[in-house]
């Protein structure tokens, strides 16, 4: 047992010499997916070597970028956060525009600091006056023409709001405001539809507006240009 | 002459499991050494698979090794030809129980630690180091939350590690020497008195949970109770979770080493 002591050990040793110097793809992947608070408030975000900074008002619009194109994602979490506890402790960082834009958890955004001011001016510019939808056929977003949005327009400035309380509904789709180019998107519909009509639902809440039945052949033309129609599938 | 006892009962842990604990040792340096090679290929990565997935097999063998090693070593030493020898030692039956259940912990414990060093070989170097930030980061965070609390959580901690290990032995030294009072096949009765055992818990857990499907408004007014009380005072809850816990566990432990004794000391004819 003794003589099988000495180059055991030596070789133990050699071993936890050689670890000294090697590093581990896993580590380093998770490296590239570690961002830290740059500051106490948390406006600034430090992530591979670049600084975000936070979009003052960026929970009154959504980006486009932020609908199923994510470049990635990261952990955001305080400097003295160790690596293999970043996931645990730190918060879910969505990655989208090549890197240039980290959301963090639902709401708050943060731009690459070097191109802050050029974005921020670009989103004050914008103006929402379209609407977007994603075309359940071609499984693209595509803007609505001038006289679809009208109707939509229509839609929202005359008819009432309902509360949804009926559980027929059917939800066809997703129609956004957003600016010419669809990069920004603010305010979200949802298309229903039940036995007595369609609905354009509100955004996150339990309210809709009733598509008057004077406006229902417009719409449903949008509607069955777009989505499928569950309902009688 | 229980330190004797306990002497030796570790010398024949040490024969049995060091050749085992060393081999486990040796795969975790196999891991180790398999990773400097790190790459891409499909080569590598079924090295390294295979690597790892030995590496855990020796874990398990050792941790099943060190617990049937434990047993055996009760029952032959006690109730088989080596049994005469050993009662004709100037120790009692509490002498030969506390020495057999001292050593099976203490081997549990050095399997746990032998394990533990296992792993810092097979994460030597910068994963090992992220490791230990880690653990140190969790105890910072332990201890600015609880203050002192942090280190009787610890110290509750291992205790009830060491009370559950004693029990858990403890109950298959139950079932092994109340097996001995059948005329025959005296192992399968300890094995069928284990299994009677474990359908009589289970029986008490599905009354039990019978019981709170009947009771339902009272129980669930009482885990709300509770749950308000953990909210308002946590770090009191965790105290008494792991202090009833420990209670327990010592309340059972006691149960199965008084049935062992009496057992042992009345119903058997060993000396």
């Amino acid at each position: 047992m003794k003589k099988y002591f000495k180059p055991a050990a030596l070789l133990v040793l050699l071993v936890m010499i050689c670890s000294v110097f090697s590093s581990c793809n896993a580590l380093d992947e998770m490296r590239k997916s570690h961002a830290f608070w740059n500051n106490e408030d948390k406006t600034e975000i430090l992530y591979n070597g670049e600084v975000y900074k936070k979009l003052s008002g960026s929970e009154d619009f959504l980006i486009t970028d932020h609908i199923g194109y994510s470049n990635g994602y990261a952990y955001v979490t305080e400097k003295d956060v160790p690596l293999l506890l970043s996931d645990l402790l730190g918060t879910w960082i969505d990655i989208y525009h090549d890197g240039k834009l980290l959301q963090v958890g639902y709401q708050d955004s943060y731009y690459l600091e070097s191109e802050y001011d050029e974005y921020l001016e670009k989103i004050k510019n914008t103006k929402f006056d379209k609407f977007r939808v994603f075309n359940s056929f071609s499984e693209k977003y595509e803007l609505l023409s001038d006289e679809d949005s009208q109707i939509i327009i229509d839609i929202i400035t005359q008819s009432e709001i309902v509360e949804i309380t009926n559980y027929d509904f059917v939800y066809l789709g997703e129609i956004w405001r957003c600016d010419a180019d669809m990069y920004f998107v603010s305010e979200k519909f949802e298309l229903l539809k039940d036995p007595d009509g369609y609905y354009l639902g509100i955004g996150y809440t339990e309210y809709c507006y009733k598509v008057p039945e004077e406006m229902t052949e417009r719409f449903e033309k949008i509607a069955k240009a777009y989505f499928i129609d569950w309902y009688y599938e | 002459m229980v330190k004797k006892l306990i002497k030796h009962e570790m010398l024949f842990y040490l024969r049995t499991l060091l050749p085992a604990e060393l081999i486990l040792l040796g795969m975790a340096l196999l891991v180790r050494f398999v990773q400097f090679f790190e790459s891409d290929a499909v080569i590598y990565d079924i090295v390294a698979i295979s690597s790892i997935v030995t590496y855990v097999i020796a874990i398990i063998v050792c941790v099943v090794m060190m617990f049937i090693t434990g047993l055996t070593r009760f029952y032959k030493n006690l109730y088989t030809a080596e049994g005469y020898l050993s009662f004709t030692l100037p120790v009692t039956h509490s002498g030969h129980i506390f020495s057999k259940l001292f050593s099976a912990v203490a081997v549990s414990l050095i399997t746990a630690l032998v394990i533990g060093v296992s792993l810092a070989i097979a994460t030597a170097g910068e994963v090992f180091s992220e490791i230990v930030k880690a653990g140190n980061y969790l105890f910072k965070m332990l201890f600015d939350y609880t203050g002192v609390h942090g280190v009787l959580f610890i110290i509750e901690f291992i205790v009830l590690v060491i009370v559950s290990l004693s029990t858990g032995y403890l109950l298959y030294y139950t079932c092994i020497t109340a097996g001995q009072m059948a005329k025959k096949n005296r192992v399968l009765a300890a094995f069928g008195i284990y299994f009677g055992y474990y359908f009589v818990c289970q029986t008490i857990g599905t009354f039990f949970m019978i019981m709170t499907a009947i009771f339902n408004e009272p129980i669930a007014r009482l885990m709300e109770n509770i749950g308000l009380f953990a909210e308002t005072h946590p770090i009191a809850t965790v105290h008494i979770f792991f202090i009833s816990v420990i209670i327990f566990d010592a309340i059972i432990g006691g149960v199965y080493y008084f049935l062992t004794h009496l057992i042992m000391k009345k119903r058997l004819n060993l000396e």
